[in-house]
């Protein structure tokens, strides 16, 4: 293990000052990732600005508008026991149980795992469905992303120096929907996935089946992509039958652009936006259910 | 036969210490003065060594040394069969985990950043990778003066079986079945990986402490880098953290090096070595290439001709004991009249392998109990009856010709609990063979494998082992015996042993773990050896010292000898109301200057083996297994989840029963690992994935219920009546799931771990 500072200021302006002032530092979340990568020599910051003390950064809460804000610190495991966001958005809550194990979800923060930027990050399927919104804070100022235009490459965001996560804001919708969230890895626990799925309808009665359907993939692309073709096509369908389903699931593919890697095989990748793309839809459109 | 008690409380002398972290591990202890050495690799595979500069490292702060072969006062090239390992490389790196040197500083963390700075020159050779072709004629060679039947070659062993007449034999055959298998590399995934702390004593004598299966052969190995006599060097145990068979060679190799830096720098030195270095530089379980040929005739197995490439890597370790082992257990369970085996083990410049839990005997039970469920296909009869019409029972002659009649045979037994316990026949009628129901993507199987397995070495070494039992003037009692306790259980195994043969409390023994300085080497706690041979000696320990106090306690007990009664936890004479507590018996041999202190050597009955024909008694006595697996297989993604796992094994006599079902469990469990998912992946001769996070085992959450029957026919070669389990436990699982999967998807796989193909609608795409 390289040597470097560690400070853990007391306020988020100090630990964005820090942050400006010393273009070697890097914010310290939950470290699950962090780590590693300084173990592996992978990142070598000359200090580690730890955001623990910043209470501001954690816990969930709604506000009048119904959108839920969850700080950057809030765990994996705080996501997934939260009443409301087992109560509105389960599956993402359900999303965040996958990651690692009791110890590293007790760790690992939602903040970190959107900085991290990796194309298997757990939360980011649901995220980009859920059309969420990136806080960002730098000493000078603050602006808000949408999620998809957060990430540049693997790894890469489009944070700037001396900028930090601050929240992760999942806007609220008004109208009816359903989404799901499947993923596969090699074995069931302690294991990133070879592919993620998510997918959601909500009510748009513009579109010919009443429903407009947003689909995301991770872990088959640079970043999380968002499956366009078959968002399309499932937008042109009158009915979501099973065929429609099958045949969106095919279509997925066509937005996925798998590698072969140590966790598996391009065919294998393939293979699986099909199916998980397929279980999604099953899961969101109960068996072929028109919503008019 | 009795079927066990399985619900006894656990019991184990350590349990204590290691659930409260207090046991003491290796790179736990800390003694003043410690330095700290480190491994250096070289990016090569395969490459000649020109030169190896270590200037920069030396320089660096804090290093004390940076050591290379020219620095060893005594043997180089150190082995336990053949003297091929080069403990510091010197003339040729030979695979991607030869040490070039080591670095010792102050602290490891310096001797860490200096390792980088340590430069090989050296020219790189093409690396020989394939077993198959490192059998060739004109195949260069891995060690240019190994000599093997007259030839320089590559091959290590060749082990033989002739039995009747194959060729003949086939012509005779309803049908003959031709299958190639392939199995996999295997890390043994110790919790703890392997580390050594040595310390050069004022009496001149080396200490050794470290993680380690076997001391006698850490002190070998210390012994030869040294230039030692076996006398300079004590071995003492400290708290393994498993080895799986995996703790001999690279163990006692990294103790070795930490010796020879105590050794120049005169002062205390530790190496303990990351996940990573163990992974990469530490021996695997063989991968076998298995050409598979077997002969039906009247629904008996009638002929089997098999031959078998292990890839032994760059060093030759236990290669040949191995593949012995897969070679008199070739054909499985069953009666052959006719056998033709030919067994090879092979260099290339693959990590080496050597001696794995199982040793040798997975992957044949992989293509044994596969082919055998292919048979019973063809002849259109269940593998149920296939295997009841072939299997050994009570008197058979085995492929080599011994007939089991010393002992129960238990191949029935066990087939039969497990077929019982699982309702598995008519589990069998309602598996998937492919077809899915109609809104399910889920194929249901199950399938099952049978074993039987020579007990301990064998006709492959010496074996014998021997313990003390010393009883103190206050009538505690310290034992000892010469196997090593990895963590299995063995010395709760022996003060349980010793307590039942002297009729006393566990508490009153005291487990002592045994030097190498006052123990006679035991030989290895490998082959499922520790309970029957260190129990053995225990017993006979135990026996002697009961004499000794028979002997002397006959008078103050007014009986003859003979009359003398151990239970209770005192001595009786004739009738219970004369009794001596052990305080009172030992009082009284002191007076008559007798000392309570016994000796005992259990020594294995005779084996027998003849290497040109492959005839003989290969064990003095032999265990049987079953274990069967329900599992569903989804079509669409090939995931396997497992329903259920079962098993069945002889024990000869249960001596710890929740030790023997953990051994059951946890066999299981590995052997579902082999099947499905664990897999060294090695590319042009440098292993992928040398960590947890890529090499993946089951965890809990991946493993089903387990049942296990454990069955008692106490063995009468066996003085405790116990056999062994460790081995058993993890050799059957893969080959079971291996048909269940078959009965599920209509598929077969040759090669493990299975990689189960999908269905691939969209592959049109
Ligand atoms: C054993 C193990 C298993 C794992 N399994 C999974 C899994 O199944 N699924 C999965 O998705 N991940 C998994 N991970 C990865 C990791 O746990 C998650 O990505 C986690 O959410 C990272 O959060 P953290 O707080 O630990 O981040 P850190 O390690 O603290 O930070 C990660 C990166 O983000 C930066 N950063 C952190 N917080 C902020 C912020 N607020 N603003 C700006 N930059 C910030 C850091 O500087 C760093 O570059 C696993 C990790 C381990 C060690």
């Amino acid at each position: 293990m390289p040597t470097f500072a560690y400070v853990c200021p007391p306020t988020l302006n100090d630990c964005l000052k820090l942050l400006k002032e010393n273009p070697g530092a890097k914010p310290y979340a939950g470290g699950t990732d962090l780590m590693v990568k300084m173990r592996d020599h992978a990142v070598s910051p000359q200090m580690l600005v730890d955001l623990k003390k910043i209470d501001k950064l954690k816990g969930i809460r709604e506000d009048a508008e119904g959108n839920i804000i969850i700080g950057a610190l809030t765990t994996h495991a705080e996501i997934s026991e939260s009443p409301v966001v087992l109560e509105k958005y389960p599956f993402f809550a359900h999303a965040c149980r996958w990651v690692g194990s009791q110890q590293i979800r007790n760790r690992g923060t939602i903040g970190g795992n959107i900085c991290n930027g990796s194309p298997a990050a757990e939360t980011l399927p649901s995220l980009y469905i859920l059309d969420a919104r990136i806080h960002l804070e730098s000493i000078s100022s603050t602006r808000t992303l949408p999620i998809r235009e957060f990430f540049c490459g693997p790894g890469k965001t489009c944070i700037l120096p001396g900028e930090i996560v601050t929240a992760v804001e999942i806007p609220n919708i008004s109208v009816e929907f359903s989404g799901s969230y499947h993923r596969q890895g090699r074995r069931k626990v302690v294991c990133i996935a070879m592919v993620t799925a998510a997918a959601m309808w909500r009510q748009d009665e513009t579109s010919p089946s009443g429903m407009r359907f947003s689909i995301a993939l991770g872990s088959v692309a640079p970043t999380v992509v968002v499956a366009k073709n078959a968002e399309n096509y499932l937008n042109e369908c009158a009915v979501c039958s099973d065929d429609v389903i099958e045949h969106a699931a095919m279509t997925a593919l066509k937005d996925a652009s798998p590698i072969s890697d140590i966790r598996t095989t391009c065919d294998y990748r393939n293979d699986l936006v099909y199916v998980l793309t397929k279980r999604c839809l099953k899961d969101i459109i109960c068996g072929g259910r028109e919503l008019k | 036969m009795k079927q066990a008690e399985t619900g006894k409380k656990a019991w184990r002398n350590d349990a204590y210490s290691k659930v409260t972290g207090q046991a003491e591990y290796c790179d736990d202890l800390k003694v003043h003065g410690m330095a700290h050495a480190v491994p250096v690799y070289s990016s090569e595979v395969h490459a000649e060594i020109i030169s190896i500069e270590t200037e920069e490292a030396r320089s660096f702060p804090g290093v004390l040394s940076v050591i290379t072969a020219g620095d060893i006062p005594g043997e180089i090239r150190y082995g336990q069969i053949y003297k091929d390992y080069h403990m510091l490389a010197d003339d040729r790196i030979r695979f991607n985990g030869d040490v070039i040197a080591i670095v010792v500083a102050q602290k490891r963390e310096q001797a860490v950043a200096a390792a980088k700075l340590v430069r090989l020159n050296a020219k790189p050779l093409p690396p020989l990778l394939d077993p198959e072709e490192a059998l060739k004629d004109g195949a260069s060679l891995v060690h240019e003066d190994h000599i093997f039947e007259g030839k320089s070659c590559n091959i290590t062993n060749h082990h033989k079986i002739r039995r009747g007449n194959v060729s003949a034999a086939f012509k005779e055959c309803d049908f003959v079945i031709e299958r190639k298998f392939n199995t996999q590399y295997i890390e043994h995934s110790y919790l703890e990986p392997e580390s050594g702390l040595c310390i050069p004593r004022y009496d001149g004598v080396m200490e050794v402490m470290g993680s380690m299966q076997h001391p006698f052969s850490t002190r070998r190995f210390v012994a030869a880098i040294l230039g030692a006599k076996l006398s300079d060097v004590e071995v003492r145990s400290v708290a393994v953290g498993g080895g799986f068979g995996g703790k001999d060679d690279t163990a006692a190799l990294v103790c070795a090096r930490a010796a020879l830096a105590a050794k120049i720098l005169n002062k205390p030195v530790k190496m303990t070595y990351d996940r990573e270095w163990s992974f990469r530089e530490s021996y695997k379980r063989h991968p076998y290439i298995i050409y598979y040929k077997m002969g039906i005739k009247n629904g008996k197995i009638h002929a089997a001709e098999v031959k078998i490439i292990a890839d032994s890597g760059a060093y030759c370790s236990v290669t040949p004991w191995v593949t012995w082992r897969s070679t008199v257990q070739c054909c499985g369970p069953y009666e052959v009249e006719h056998v033709h085996c030919d067994t090879y083990g092979v260099y290339t410049n693959n990590v080496f392998t050597g001696a794995m839990r199982g040793f040798g005997s997975p992957q044949l039970n992989f293509a044994i109990e596969q082919l055998v469920d292919i048979a019973a296909e063809k002849l259109g009869i269940s593998p149920v009856e296939f295997r009841k019409q072939n299997m050994l029972r009570q008197g058979s002659t085995t492929i080599t010709g011994q007939v089991l009649d010393t002992h129960t045979v238990s191949l029935d037994q066990v087939f039969e609990e497990t077929l019982k316990r699982m309702d598995y026949e008519s589990k069998l009628a309602k598996c998937s063979r492919g077809r899915a129901d109609e809104n399910s993507d889920e194929l249901y199987g199950t399938g099952l494998a049978l074993s039987y397995r020579g007990m301990s070495l064998g006709a492959e070494g010496m074996d014998f082992n021997s313990a003390i039992i010393n009883v103190q003037p206050d009538g505690s009692i310290l034992l000892e015996a010469a196997i090593h306790e990895n963590g299995q259980g063995a010395e709760s195994a022996f003060i349980l042993i010793a307590a039942g043969e002297l009729g006393t409390s566990v508490d009153r023994i005291r487990y002592r773990q045994p030097s190498t300085s006052n123990i006679p080497d035991g030989g290895t706690t490998v082959a499922s050896r520790g309970t029957i041979m260190g129990g053995g000696a225990v017993v006979t320990a135990t026996r002697e010292l009961k004499r000794k106090l028979a002997m002397a306690l006959c008078c103050r007990l007014s009986c003859n000898p003979g009359d003398i009664r151990f239970f209770n936890d005192r001595i009786y004479g004739k009738t219970d109301d004369v009794f001596l507590t052990y305080e009172q018996a030992v009082h009284e041999m002191y007076l008559q200057q007798e000392i309570p202190y016994a000796f005992g050597v259990f020594k294995a009955p005779k084996v027998s083996w003849d290497e040109e024909t492959g005839k003989g008694n290969a064990y003095f006595t032999w265990v049987y297994g079953c274990q069967a697996v329900e599992l569903t297989v989804n079509r669409k993604t090939g995931k396997v989840k497992l329903l259920n796992m079962t098993a069945a094994h002889e024990v000869g006599r249960a001596i710890n029963m929740p030790m023997i079902l953990g051994q059951i469990y946890g066999g299981m469990a590995m052997g579902a690992g082999y099947g499905l998912m664990e897999e060294v992946k090695v590319k042009d001769g440098i292993i992928q994935n040398t960590n947890f996070n890529t090499y993946k085992i089951p965890r809990a959450a991946d493993l089903p219920e387990m049942q296990a029957i454990v069955i008692e026919n106490g063995d009468p070669l066996s003085p405790s009546g116990a056999k062994g389990i460790g081995e058993p436990a993890n050799e059957l699982m893969a080959p079971a799931i291996a048909n269940a999967v078959y009965n599920a998807t209509g598929i077969r796989y040759y090669s493990s771990p299975l990689k189960i193909t999908v269905e691939n609608e969209n592959n049109n795409k």
